[in-house]
């Protein structure tokens, strides 16, 4: 009985909420945002692809000879660079270079003048390295830059792969010569690398503020709605059917589905995105089709450096493990209610709609502050890490305060799951703290919910709300 | 099926909103409410309608008690409230909804009740778009959907031309000869002696009169005296021991204490060559009753 019409009141609220201007045009700024990035990428990465190889609209300009002039031991570089570019490739000696290059400096035609020679260092057997110069002619016009840069990776890759073989490595095991290692000095007891660091910072700071948008812009327009039904008098034609607290639990209720909605057709539209982001990239590629941007997302995931891979899920364990993903569902919906309950309490302490932005800046101030306790530490922790190139280790005493303080905990915990920062007594800890305030809060609102609802005066603060509760 | 509302008490505080208020509303037709600003009728109408708990007493609606927001009372609030931005027909369903209505039931009574009091025309309008008196109207028919046995108007008539006014009245008629209890507050006593069998007044949330309307019109006797002639008069009227209460266009008001000043002075004023154009002895009005017992409550005067 004492929550009879919640439903109502629930399907209500929720149907008005999805159909009002400000959800509609929240959502759909956020749907096109994503898709914008997402094509954007596909359309750089076509780009990329089409520039180099000359499968664009035709902007990209290279060259039809090259002229090559040669200091270094390594013989036969002419023969092995026209074996990869599409372009006429010439020896030149030391007389023929001085005339050649006035020729292409001033000249008319798309040709390009490369010096090859050992660093100037004095050292004779490439000791101090090799550096390759490449001259391109006066008129820019002549010649793109991507085809330029393009010409200079290849100048190299040549280069190194001529060298190996000067040096006796056979062809087929020149890959595995050229094999990328990478190292990098960790600490005992705080074996954190790089990708790891990068993750320790840039995923909390990016849940806590998708947290803080969806629980606190949420909060907020329960405290609005409530504030709204009261100062427009409509709750006193509600309550001689539904019991204000049915009336809070179905505004919450319904406010937590609308999120819910939202959060579906968001990750429906970023699904969408990635398909696109494939499309675009395989048609680039030469490809056609879903069935190809399908095989192109398949073979990405496969090509992709395993060892990358295995380092991401390392740095994030909690990121498709189910109790993990369930201890962060069952921290939203309470951080939820938290800020939900106390918004509807505050909400009913207002009794004219001018206090209304006075009103609710108890929760906006509140919902900062926990905020910025789970923003800023990992924010100063980048900082610090990127002043003095020490790890970041997510231990200072903010990060842990934001950790089990029930108004910081909602945006905090979830990346410390995610990352694998937390042992499960610290999430059962900070989670009961967390459930402990809200199921005080859900009493306070039960006890003194009633009577707000019905107070007609200025607007009444979080500490005359918790002294009546004691009067009562 | 009655009303009873037995010994209700309400503080906040050390303020005493409400008094030991205790009536009953025993045949169906309309209940006054009255009182000045501030007397409790609205804290009254809040516990009646379980909307506000009570310190103490008891309410009971057909024997039963009531409890907070049981339902099936219809409401018309002094503070009129809908939801600005949404359109009228979509907050008449959600109306119905919490009052228990089906689709089918609630579209049944909404179109009669559109139709009725001339609003159809404006159930896709936003409430922010209506006139004021339109919006009332959309608050009368929230109030009457489902039919409700019981149903409580505070100030139903404030602020309505005197066609929409009307038209309340007739409605409010309709549903008296549907045998409804009503209860009705307003500061318009002449509204109140239009439609009311039973009153109440209330000051500083005590009660400082209750009964029958009639009875307490009788019980307080003829003692106000209207009296216009061509020729001065007042001399006359010295002589029989009345006291001049106002002096209008329409003639001189007096008050009497016995009816037999009435008739000497009638006597008087023949014999004296002054016939009087007007000579009119009658009950108070209730506006007369309603300053008469507050002021004497504010005086610390007794209860009757």
């Amino acid at each position: 009985m004492r929550f009879k019409g919640w439903k109502q009141i629930f399907a209500f609220t929720y149907l008005q909420q999805v159909k009002s201007k400000g959800f509609i045009a929240s959502t759909i700024i956020v749907c096109v945002l994503i898709i914008a990035l997402f094509v954007l990428a596909g359309v750089l990465s076509f780009s990329e692809l089409g520039d180099v190889f000359g499968s664009g609209d035709g902007e990209v300009k290279g060259v039809d000879t090259v002229y090559i002039y040669n200091e270094t031991d390594i013989g036969g570089y002419d023969r092995a660079l026209s074996e990869v570019i599409d372009a006429k490739c010439v020896e030149l000696s030391g007389e023929e270079l001085e005339s050649k290059q006035e020729e292409v400096k001033a000249g008319d035609r798309p040709e390009t003048v490369i010096c090859l020679g050992y660093a100037a260092d004095g050292s004779e057997n490439g000791a101090g390295g090799v550096s390759i110069k490449l001259y391109r002619p006066q008129n820019k016009e002549l010649v793109s830059d991507d085809y330029m840069n393009y010409l200079a990776y290849e100048c190299t890759e040549v280069f190194k792969e001529s060298l190996l073989l000067s040096l006796g490595v056979e062809k087929e095991n020149i890959g595995l010569a050229e094999t990328a290692v990478s190292s990098e000095v960790l600490i005992y007891g705080d074996e954190t690398s790089e990708i790891r660091q990068i993750l320790n910072t840039v995923v909390p700071m990016l849940l806590a503020a998708v947290m803080f948008m969806f629980i606190v812009s949420y909060a907020q327009i329960i405290a609005q709605s409530v504030a709204m039904e009261k100062t427009s008098r409509v709750i006193e034609l509600l309550i001689t059917s539904v019991r204000p607290l049915a009336i809070v639990a179905g505004k919450v209720f319904a406010m937590l589905l609308v999120v819910i909605t939202q959060l579906l057709i968001i990750g429906t539209v970023v699904g969408a995105g990635v398909g696109i982001f494939a499309l675009i990239a395989v048609t680039a590629a030469g490809g056609s089709g879903l069935a190809e941007a399908a095989q192109g997302i398949g073979e990405a995931v496969q090509s992709a450096d395993s060892s990358w891979q295995t380092e991401l899920m390392n740095a994030m364990p909690g990121l498709l493990d189910p109790v993990s993903i369930i201890a962060i569902v069952i921290i939203f919906l309470l951080g939820f209610l938290f800020y939900a309950l106390l918004a509807a309490l505050i909400g009913a302490g207002i009794s004219r709609s001018e206090d209304l932005a006075n009103g609710i800046q108890p929760l906006a101030l509140i919902s900062v502050i926990g905020f910025f306790l789970s923003y800023l530490p990992p924010a100063f922790d980048m900082g610090y890490a990127a002043g003095s190139g020490e790890m970041v280790t997510n231990t200072n005493i903010l990060t842990v305060i934001a950790r089990y303080l029930p108004i910081s905990s909602p945006f905090a915990l979830p990346s410390a799951i995610i990352l694998g920062q937390l042992g499960t007594l610290e999430i059962i800890v900070s989670t009961v703290i967390l459930a402990g305030l809200t199921f005080a809060t859900m009493l306070l609102v039960a006890k003194v919910y009633e009577n707000i609802i019905l107070y007609s005066g200025s607007v009444l603060k979080l500490g005359q709300i918790i002294k009546m509760a004691r009067s009562k | 099926m009655s009303l009873t509302v037995e010994n209700v008490s309400k503080s906040y505080g050390s303020f005493k909103a409400v008094e030991s208020l205790s009536f009953e509303f025993n045949n169906s037709g309309v209940f006054a409410l009255l009182g000045t600003n501030g007397a409790g009728k609205t804290t009254s109408i809040r516990i009646i309608l379980g909307m506000l708990s009570k310190d103490s007493g008891e309410i009971r609606w057909k024997g039963e008690q009531i409890k907070p927001a049981q339902g099936g009372i219809g409401y018309l609030a002094e503070d009129r409230g809908l939801y600005p931005k949404i359109n009228i027909i979509t907050q008449m369903y959600f109306f119905a909804s919490l009052k228990g209505l089906k689709k089918s039931q609630a579209k049944k009574e909404i179109d009669y009740w559109f139709g009725r009091l001339g609003i159809d025309e404006y159930r896709t309008k936003n409430a922010d778009q209506l006139s004021k008196g339109n919006q009332q109207k959309v608050q009368l028919a929230a109030a009457l959907i489902g039919d409700p046995e019981l149903m409580v108007l505070d100030e139903p008539l404030s602020g309505l031309d005197p066609v929409n006014a009307d038209l309340f009245k007739s409605v409010i008629r309709e549903e008296i000869a549907k045998d409804k209890f009503i209860i009705m507050s307003s500061h318009q006593m002449n509204i109140i002696e239009e439609f009311c069998d039973d009153i109440i007044i209330m000051n500083k949330g005590k009660t400082v009169l209750k009964g029958n309307l009639n009875q307490i019109k009788k019980a307080e006797g003829r003692v106000n005296l209207l009296v216009k002639s061509d020729s001065d008069f007042m001399e006359l009227a010295s002589q029989c021991g009345l006291v001049m209460k106002e002096n209008t266009p329409n003639g001189v008001c007096f008050t009497v204490k016995e009816e037999k000043q009435a008739h000497m002075l009638m006597q008087k004023m023949l014999d004296a060559g002054v016939p009087p154009i007007k000579f009119e002895l009658r009950e108070p009005t209730l506006n007369e009753i309603f300053i008469d017992r507050v002021e004497n409550s504010a005086n610390g005067g007794e209860n009757k």
